[in-house]
């Protein structure tokens, strides 16, 4: 029996393809800006959902790595499940931001070109 | 003769031997921190060493190592090695024992490296909540076994449950 998820499976698909491409330095900059994003607008039902809800973004904009993460964040301020955090996301994408430049990472998302 | 009868006394004998090598072993220490921070100095050429309490390097080898170091000991093993290279924070996590490698850590496993991870992690970055980070690792956990297994792969448990399998 498939049990029922947020997301469907070919985004899923997605998503597990790009992790197990990704270096593991990738991988520890997506670590990283998760739990920062968690720890500023809050690790509750709605703080985790709003993470899968950038995971979302992230596969269907084609990412080539996870470690763009803090760069689709935004992308969520406007769902229905940030309306009670506003300020606390705003924060969020500041130190997000502050977070990508300390460590050099690209402001441009790195994307799958489309043929 | 029954020896354990002066068992008491002799007790009581190198009790009064240890007290009065007391003052002597203290001294003994601060000397050995003073000559650590002069050989972590030497060693990494690090400016910092002064700023930062020589107990914290200590607390820091402990949280990064499944077996704990002093800092006496890390300052043999400083001296074993030739040129330490890198920064302090490397060279303490090169001597922490590193998990055996297998294919992949089993989920019995996981706990463990989350710990270590999660103690790096909240040292690195004074914004994060260790709730946070251990949800993030977990996050990753769940992708890392999403590869081998993508049918286990359920983001709702993480949101909801929190189990990664």
């Amino acid at each position: 029996m498939i049990e029922f998820d947020y997301v469907g499976e070919e985004v899923k698909q997605k998503i597990v393809n790009v992790w197990s491409a990704m270096s593991e330095s990738d991988k520890t900059h997506f670590i990283n800006q998760v739990a920062l994003s968690l720890s500023v607008w809050g690790d509750d039902i709605r703080g985790k959902r709003l993470i899968i809800e950038v995971l979302e973004a992230m596969a269907k904009n084609s990412t080539k790595t996870l470690a763009d993460f803090g760069l689709y964040a935004k992308r969520v301020e406007n769902s229905r499940l940030a309306r009670d955090r506003l300020k606390k996301m705003k924060r969020a994408f500041l130190i997000l931001e502050g977070y990508r430049i300390k460590h050099g990472l690209p402001s441009i998302p790195h994307k799958e070109l489309g043929v | 003769m029954n020896a354990f009868k002066f068992f008491p006394q002799i007790v009581g004998m190198v009790d009064g031997m240890v007290k009065a090598a007391e003052p002597e072993l203290k001294k003994k220490e601060t000397m050995l921190d003073r000559q650590f921070a002069q050989i972590v100095k030497l060693a990494f050429g690090a400016p910092k060493v002064d700023e930062v309490s020589l107990r914290e390097y200590e607390i820091l080898a402990k949280k990064r190592a499944e077996k704990p170091f002093t800092f006496h000991e890390i300052l043999h093993k400083i001296l074993e090695a030739e040129k330490p290279k890198g920064t302090i924070e490397e060279y303490l996590m090169a001597l922490a024992p590193q998990p055996q490698k297998k294919e992949g850590p089993g989920p019995k496993e996981i706990p463990k490296l989350v710990e270590r991870m999660i103690a790096e992690k909240v040292m690195e970055m004074p914004e994060l909540t260790k709730s946070a980070t251990i949800l993030a690792v977990k996050l990753a956990a769940l992708l890392d076994l999403a590869v081998k297994n993508p049918e286990k792969l359920n983001f709702k448990k993480w949101v909801e449950t929190e189990a990664i399998v």
